[in-house]
Formats: structure tokens, sequence, C-alpha cells
């Protein structure tokens, strides 16, 4: 673990802090707080984050916090590289810590599958969602053709874990009857696709009102694959995300903001000098770093205006070359792969908070994944731009937390360990609710039986005598 | 210590140093990709028979991990084609040779053409050690025509207008854009083209010395071919260290004043005036009492300036009485041509401003990559009965704004022998071709007449430059914003080189005292040794 959670996280932040620094010996020979300033953070962040999991005993998936530590230590170097922590000492040095101390804390309150406590509490969730975009609609104020509130907090970040927690109450308490269907067709009952939707349209709403298409886009996506999570059922994903593309193209239009961002993606060689600016001053920063880059430092990448919010991928591909890139997103892939794997082995009291936890997991994994699509693909013009920041990696507190908010969740569902004691105490019988047993012999697919298999015997470990108990 | 090791690094370690980091990053990178795969074993901490052996592909998951990676190799693989393989689009490169300040850009290694004036002098010039930055020899007296081209902050003016052909593109863009992304397939830079101006840069040098840092414009226009041969602005800038602070200036330094300043056109205005009641053949004696004329419809009259005069001595004045076209205009009179105007009609005024094609935006030069224009004139299209409104325009004031650029046309095509407004050009290669049909050969003749005379008897006296038979027609006025601006347009019939020129310098006063002086500069210095050689056929012609 500590190979994995501080050596491996510190190499690979070292290779790139002291190419920074070597650059800024090399050009004034002098060393001040503000260079030493990233070294001492990531320290800090890499001891408390490894002492903590250590002293909880973190049973979990260790590859999550190993991606989530690399991937917080390249952001730092690279905010530090573009300048953004320079700026005295201020609040905006101290997000990466504050950010990991939110995902440590979310981590111990909601480990031993706490989380699944809060399945009955989700519409207070989506009450607290609603809230936050009513909050920006009535209290914001455009910056960069984003809304934001005083202070440029963007209260509509923290939408994103809010609402898949609360969708996913929903998700999993009808996934049986989502998963009903024909040969792999999932029909499923006309009452219970509309109560999803019907959950669903209000957060979607007023997201429309606000104007933030990117968010709307990525939350949609989400859902798909949430649904896909719940249910397994591949059709969902085929067919949701064939839905999600022609509908993207379709809204985009509407929205002058969007109409505009989808001809400098048809042609920015058309808007040049105007919304094509930025987006062509990337591709050029990325054609000037080629396969292996400038080194980290030697580049000039601020030419690419507000380089360190959506276009910090561009930094990557200028100073570290099209590997480099590569190596970045796969990465994310990795996380990906791990989160999906926190999903899988999502465990908890029974079948049914077990499903409600994988569909946490897959819904946050899958946020954080298509997150970084839709922010590579618009910085390579790919797709059009969204607007939608990379996540650990861009300049932007809101978002960090909320980002790291989502993986302190996934920590606390990936570690699902009874504590010794109530293991002891508990008895292994077959004391099971009825719903959830009869509801297991309905289900049609051989693939879920196979999976619950081990949960029985986990229930058993478990049992009730826990809860009952309390 | 640290200076030590700056100074190592300095000495060329840098360079390695820096590829050291990055191969470890790669290493670390991959390996760490690498391990996560090896270590992912399924994690079960409760033992448990069946989920001892779970193999990584029974993660059920799978499906959307493959779509998500499928998703992010093709942005990968688009990435590379402009990271890797962007020399094959045409126009990224285009882009990149434009606006890429890096200094590993290889159009930065381009040898740019100069930019020379019509008599070979060099305007803007590369400097050969180092490709990105430019000279310009003659500084701020040609900053806003010839423009700057700044590693940062971009290109204007000519340089920016003619941005193909002096990176050695021809004007044809298919062809020009094919070579872009050889040249970037090959590193070969080509040579660029020279561009060669109309602009007499001794002339410019002239008029720049003579107006002295105060704001204004100065634009000579030859009227037989339409090469302009100076366009002026003050006060100007030096192109050859640009910076940002100019942009905030309270002067507007970066203002091209010649061809977007608005003024009010003030007493010139009335040459057109002339020249459209003799089309209309409107009777050339006027009344011109002294309380003025009266539009129709108008509460205050149109009273001449000297009314004013007398009045502010207390003294009592008894008007012109009857005036003739030459006299009125040599004595500039506001009532005069305020009738004049009324009585040519509000539709002959409508149409000449359209023949004239003064309300549109004025393209010297078009390049692929941007212009070189004048903005529109501001004149109101006034409907039937609009009488009073065409009385003020009469004499250039009420709703009407000039760019200095216009009333250079409007001279030259009174300068012009058929009348005829030649097309103004910058490129000495352009072939001339006539803008506008303009006015009759007899009307211009007429208002020549006419213009004649306010230089020998009116109140252009001052610009009667012996051998040159200058015409002119000052003007003053009046404006919102301060004092008057001080007008004067002009050309000589005879000369070694034939001149219309417009002068204009803001809050001057009189015409005839700040703007007249700078014009016969301009017009001396274009003919140097004529004046005593023409002296005795201008007088025989007289």
């Amino acid at each position: 673990m500590i190979l994995r959670c501080f050596v491996l996280p510190l190499s690979i932040f070292l290779s790139m802090y002291c190419s920074v620094l070597a650059t800024h010996i090399a050009n004034s020979p002098s060393i001040g707080f503000v260079q030493l300033a990233p070294l001492v953070l990531y320290l800090a962040i890499l001891t408390l984050t490894t002492l903590v999991l250590y002293y909880a005993r973190y049973n979990g998936n260790i590859s999550v916090v190993s991606i989530i530590m690399i991937l917080c230590g390249i952001g730092l170097v690279l905010q530090h590289r573009v300048g953004t922590l320079h700026i005295g000492f201020s609040l905006s040095q101290l997000v990466y810590p504050i950010a990991i101390v939110v995902m440590l804390c979310t981590y111990l309150i909601g480990r031993h599958g706490r989380i699944a406590k809060l399945k009955p509490y989700w519409v207070v969730f989506m009450v607290m969602a609603l809230l936050a975009i009513c909050f920006v609609i009535i209290f914001g104020r455009k910056y960069r053709g984003a809304v934001y509130l005083p202070g440029n907090i963007n209260p509509v970040e923290i939408v994103k874990p809010l609402l898949v927690i609360s969708m996913s109450t929903i998700l999993a308490g009808h996934s049986l009857m989502l998963k009903r269907g024909f040969l792999g067709f999932p029909l499923p009952p006309f009452n219970i696709i509309s109560t999803v939707a019907i959950v669903w349209a209000p957060a979607m709403i007023l997201l429309i009102v606000q104007g933030d298409m990117g968010m709307f886009a990525l939350l949609n996506a989400v859902l798909i694959v949430m649904l896909y999570g719940a249910t397994r059922r591949i059709l969902y994903l085929i067919a949701g995300l064939a839905i999600i593309i022609c509908a993207g193209l379709f809204l985009m239009p509407l929205t002058t903001r969007g109409a505009a961002r989808m001809a400098a993606w048809q042609d920015p060689f058309s808007v040049a000098t105007g919304l094509g600016w930025q987006q062509l001053q990337g591709l050029v920063a990325l054609y000037s770093g080629g396969l292996l880059g400038s080194g980290i430092g030697a580049g000039t990448p601020t030419v690419v205006p507000i380089v360190e919010s959506d276009f910090v991928y561009i930094v990557l591909g200028e100073e570290l070359g099209f590997i480099g890139c590569v190596c970045i997103v796969f990465l994310y892939i990795a996380f990906v792969a791990a989160g999906m794997r926190v999903a899988e082995e999502a465990q908890a009291k029974d079948y049914e908070d077990s499903i409600y936890l994988r569909t946490i997991a897959t819904g946050l994994t899958a946020c954080i994944a298509i997150q970084t699509l839709l922010n590579i693909g618009g910085v390579t013009t790919a797709i059009p731009l969204t607007g939608i920041p990379l996540p650990m990696l861009s300049h932007g507190g809101s978002s960090l937390i909320a980002t790291m908010l989502m993986a302190g969740i996934l920590l606390a569902i990936s570690d699902y360990t009874p504590s010794p004691k109530r293991a002891k105490k508990s008895t292994p019988k077959k004391r099971k609710t009825n719903s959830s047993s009869r509801k297991r012999k309905q289900t049609p697919s051989g693939k879920a039986k196979t999976h619950d298999k081990p949960f029985g015997g986990e229930a058993n470990v478990l049992g009730y005598n826990s809860r009952t108990k309390k | 210590m640290l200076d030590a090791i700056c100074d190592v690094l300095n000495s060329g370690l840098l360079k390695s140093v820096l590829t050291l980091f990055r191969v470890l990053f790669y290493v670390l990178c991959i390996g760490t990709i690498y391990a996560l795969c090896i270590y992912s074993k399924p994690h079960n901490h409760v033992p448990s028979k069946n989920s001892k052996k779970k193999p990584f592909v029974r993660v059920i998951l799978i499906p959307f991990l493959l779509l998500i990676i499928v998703g992010f190799i093709s942005i990968l693989v688009y990435q590379s084609t402009w990271q890797l393989s962007g020399f094959t689009s045409p126009e990224f490169v285009r882009f990149m040779e434009r606006y890429n300040p890096r200094a590993d850009n290889a159009a930065h290694k381009l040898i740019r053409g100069e930019i020379l004036d019509c008599k070979g002098r060099v305007l803007a010039k590369s400097e050969p050690d180092s490709y990105i930055t430019r000279s310009y020899p003659y500084g701020a007296v040609t900053a806003h025509i010839v423009g700057y081209r700044h590693p940062t902050e971009g290109l204007t003016g000519m340089e920016n207008a003619a941005d193909f052909l002096l990176s050695g593109y021809s004007l044809d863009k298919e062809t020009q854009l094919k070579l872009a992304s050889e040249n970037a397939l090959k590193e070969m830079r080509n040579v660029g083209t020279n561009v060669v101006l109309t602009i007499d840069v001794e002339l410019q040098q002239r008029a720049y010395e003579l107006i002295n840092g105060r704001k204004g414009a100065v634009v000579a226009i030859d009227p037989d071919t339409g090469a302009i041969r100076v366009l002026l602005s003050s006060p100007s800038y030096d192109p050859n260290n640009f910076t940002r602070m100019l942009l905030v200036d309270k002067a507007s330094p970066l203002l091209n004043r010649a061809l977007h300043g608005h003024y009010p056109a003030g007493s010139t205005f009335k040459t057109l005036i002339a020249a459209m009641m003799v089309e209309c053949g409107v009777s050339q004696t006027l009344p011109c009492p002294a309380e003025g004329y009266y539009a129709p419809g108008a509460r205050r009259p149109i009273r001449d300036h000297e009314y004013y005069t007398y009045e502010k001595r207390g003294l009592k004045w008894h008007g012109f009485g009857s005036l003739d076209l030459n006299t009125a205009l040599s004595k500039s009179s506001n009532t005069y041509f305020a009738r004049a105007g009324v009585e040519a009609g509000v539709d002959p005024f409508n149409d000449l401003i359209e023949r004239l094609g003064f309300k549109k935006r004025y393209i010297i030069f078009e390049g692929d990559s941007g212009v070189v224009s004048s903005r529109e004139s501001k004149i109101p299209y006034l409907k039937k009965g609009m009488r009073r409104e065409l009385s003020q325009l009469s004499i250039g004031q009420g709703q009407l704004a000039m760019t200095p650029f216009h009333m250079a046309m409007l001279a030259s095509a009174f300068a012009n022998k058929n009348g005829d407004i030649m097309a103004p050009r910058l490129l000495e290669e352009e072939i001339p071709r006539v803008y506008s049909e303009g006015f009759s050969q007899a009307v211009a003749a007429r208002v020549r007449t006419a213009m004649r005379y306010v230089v020998t008897n009116g109140t252009g006296r001052g610009a009667d430059v012996a051998g040159l038979e200058v015409c002119g027609k000052t003007g003053t006025a009046q404006n919102p914003g301060g004092d008057d601006h001080s007008w004067f347009i002009c050309f000589n019939n005879t000369g070694s080189q034939r001149l219309a020129i417009a002068v204009i310098v803001e809050n001057a006063g009189f015409g005839s005292s700040a703007a007249l002086p700078v014009a016969v500069g301009v017009l001396q210095a274009a003919n140097p040794i004529s004046a005593p050689a023409m002296k005795n056929t201008s007088g025989g012609g007289r």
C-alpha cells in the first residue's frame, strides 16, 4: 500500500516537478516559497492520505487511491507550472489539500457500507441538487461564458454526486423491473420508466433554464450508464449512447452559445480570431509539442488563453508530447477500470443495498470518465467544446472538490470491511427479508444469479443482528 | 550552489535533463498502468469460496469500459492528426504561421518580403538575424498604413492585409495553401514577395513634420491614377516598439484618422453643393442678405459668419447683397449655399451622394488575410421635404460626418479632367480604374474655376503657390466636441505631380490657418523644381 499510495505517485510527481524546477533554475537561480510550495503540499497530501488509510485499515481497491493520488500530483504540478498557484498565499493553493480532506472525510464517514444508509433520503439529495441549480439561476453572474456565484464558486458541480446518489435509489429500487425484457431487449413497464423520467426531469429542465448544456449532456450520459449499471442490459448503453449523440447534435444549436460552439467546431478556421482562437491556439500548442514534447516547464502553453482551466490538457500535450497524452489518457482509463471494479465488487448487507451501491459507484465512475471524454474531445476539436473541466487536473475549486467527494464515496463503497467485533457477533443464519429472496428468484439472467452467490455468504456473515441490535 | 546549477543547466544540459525527466515520467506512467492491470486481482475481503478466483475478465461492467476505451482511443487518434500530422492541413499551417508566437515556429524562418514605397524606399523589412522582428525605418511616419507585425500582439495595416504576399504566396488561394503545407513538410521556407505601395514617403514625412503631432489627418491622391501618395494620421506611434500602453492612450494614436475618423465637413462640403447646383442649372447669382436664409420649416436662419463677427463688435452688417458662385465660394457664404442647396432639391442631393459612393465602405486593398479600408461617411438620406436638413448639410454641418479620405476623393473628382473619381489604390502594380463617374467635364471645370478663385481672391490665398495653379477650399467645421476643426481640400492643376489633398487638423480653428499650410507644404514637396520653370506658362494661362 505504501508503494502504490505513496512512492509511485510521489515519483511521478517528482519526475514532473523536478523538470519544472530545472527550467526555473536555468532561468533564474533562486528558489522561493512559491517554487517549494507544491512539493510541500503534495508531501502533506500523500502523508495524510496514507496515514488515514492505514489507520482506518482501508481494505478496498488500492488502484483507485493510487490513480487519484497520481492525477492529483499531476494536477498540482500543472497548476504550479501555468502559475495559478503563484498568487501569494491564498485559498487557490490550498484547493488540493482541501479536496483531499473532503475525500478522506467522505470516506471515513461513509465506509463500512454506511453509504447505503443514504438510500431512503433520495428526496433530500434531489431537493438539494435542485436548490443548488436554482441558487445559480437566481444569484449567478456571467463570467467567461459560464455562470458562477460570487467568488467564482460553481455550486452546479455538486449536483453531479447529489443526482447520482438520489437516482441510484430509484434505479436500484426498480432494477428488476427495468431489467425485464425480451431476448436482451429491455422492455420495462411504462410506469417504471415514467417514474424515472419524472424524477429526473426537474433537474434537467432547471439545467436547460440555466443554460449549462455541458452539464446537461454529462448528466444524461451518466444516467444512461447508471441505468446500465443497475440492470446490466447492454442495449440501454447502446441505445442511450445513440440518443445522447443525436440529442446533443440537435439540442446544442438551440442556444446561441451552443450554436456558436458548433460552428467553431465544424470549421474553426472560419472564426479563427474569434471563438475558434482558443481551440486553434490549443492545437498549435499540441503541434509544437509533437511526439515527445518540450519537457515540462520548457514550453509556452500560456499562449493559449485561460489554459489552466478547461485547456489544461494542452499543457500536457505541448510539454509531454503525444506519448504523455497517451499516458494520461490511459491513467484515466485505468481509473475507470478500477472504478468499475469497485462497482462490481460493491457489497452491502443485502442484495438491494449492494445494487444500490453498485449503481452509485457506476454513476460516479461514469461521471468522471465522461467528463474526461468530453473535455479531451472538446480540446482536441473531436467534439464541440462543452466547457467541462478535466477532473482532478483543471483549475477550479468547486469542480475539484466535487470530484474528490465522488472519489471519497468510491473509496467508501470499496472499503466494506465489517469490523471484527460485529462479524463475530453476527450469527450465520438465513435471515433475509422475504422481499429480497423473492426477488432473487425472479431474476431472469444467469449472470446475476452467479453474482448473487457470494452475497449470500456475506449477508450471513454480516447478518442483520448488527443492524437490529442497534 | 544554485548559481552553479544554473550555469551547468544553461551550458546545454537542460535539454538532456528535461528529456531524462520526461522519459522517467513515461516509464513511470506506463509502469503504473501495467502494474495496476497485473495486480487488479479480485478484491474480496470476506473469505468466500466462489469469489477467490474471480478473474479480471469476469468484470461484467466491461462493456462500458470498452466503450470508454474506444472513445478515448478514437480521440487520441484524432488528436494525433493535429499533433503529429498537422502539416497536412494547409489552413492549420497558415494559422500557425500567422499566430504561433513560439520561437520554433517554422514560419518564423521565412524571409518575409519588404514593404517599399513608390520610389523604392524601404518602409518595412525583416531583421536578417531574427526573422520574427520587423523593423520600420520610417517609424511613426508610416505607422498607420504599413502597420506592424508583433510576435505576440499580431498584425495590422498592410502587414496584415498583404500577409500572404509578404509570406511568399501568390494571391491565388488554392495554390498557395497547397504550397504552405508542402513547405511545412519539407521544412523549406520560401522567400516573401516585396510589396510596393503607392505611398511617397518623402511627402508623407513632410506632412508628418508639418502636422507636428497635432491630432489630424492628411490624405493625398493622384487624381489621374488614383494612387494614394500620402495617408497620414496623427498622432502616430512607433511600430518598432509597440506597447500595450498605446491601447489606453487618450489621444488614441492607434486610430487611423485618415480612414476611420468621422468629422463634420464644414465649408469644404460647399464644393460638392456648388457642383450640384451647376449640375441642376440653379441660377448662379443668388441674394445673400444680412438676415440670412430661412429654409422652409426652419426657425432660425442660416447666416454668414460675417454677421456674427460684426455683431460681436457691436456693428451692423449689411450683407453681401447678390453673389455669384465664384465670390460665394471664395467668401464661403453660408447663406448662398444653403439657398443653393435647397433650390437644387432633395432628390439631386441623394442621387449625387449615391453616385459618388461616399456612403459605402471603400476597400483600398483586400488581401486574403485582411483589408485596408476606409469607413463609410455618414450622410443622411433625405426624404422629401427635408429641406431644413438639406440647408444644414449644404454648409457641411448637421448630421454629416465625412472621413478625410472621402474628402480627398471629392477633391480628386474636381481635379480629374473628366470629373471622374479614380479608384484610390495602395498597390503600385494595380491598374488604375474609375471608381465613380463623378461629375461631367463641364461641371468639374466650373467648380475648378470657382475653387481657383478661392485661392486667388478668397479664404485660401495662402495656398497660391507660384506655378502650381492651386485650387482649394478652406473649411472651419463647428463640432460639439470643442473648438472648430480646421479643414483644407485642394489640388494643383499644373506641376510635375498633380495631387488632390485633404487635410484636417482637429480643434485648430480656421481652415486657412492650420490645415492650409500643411497642404501647401505637401504640394511644394511634391513639385520641388517645377515652381520657377512653370511660372511663365501658368502666368500666361491665367
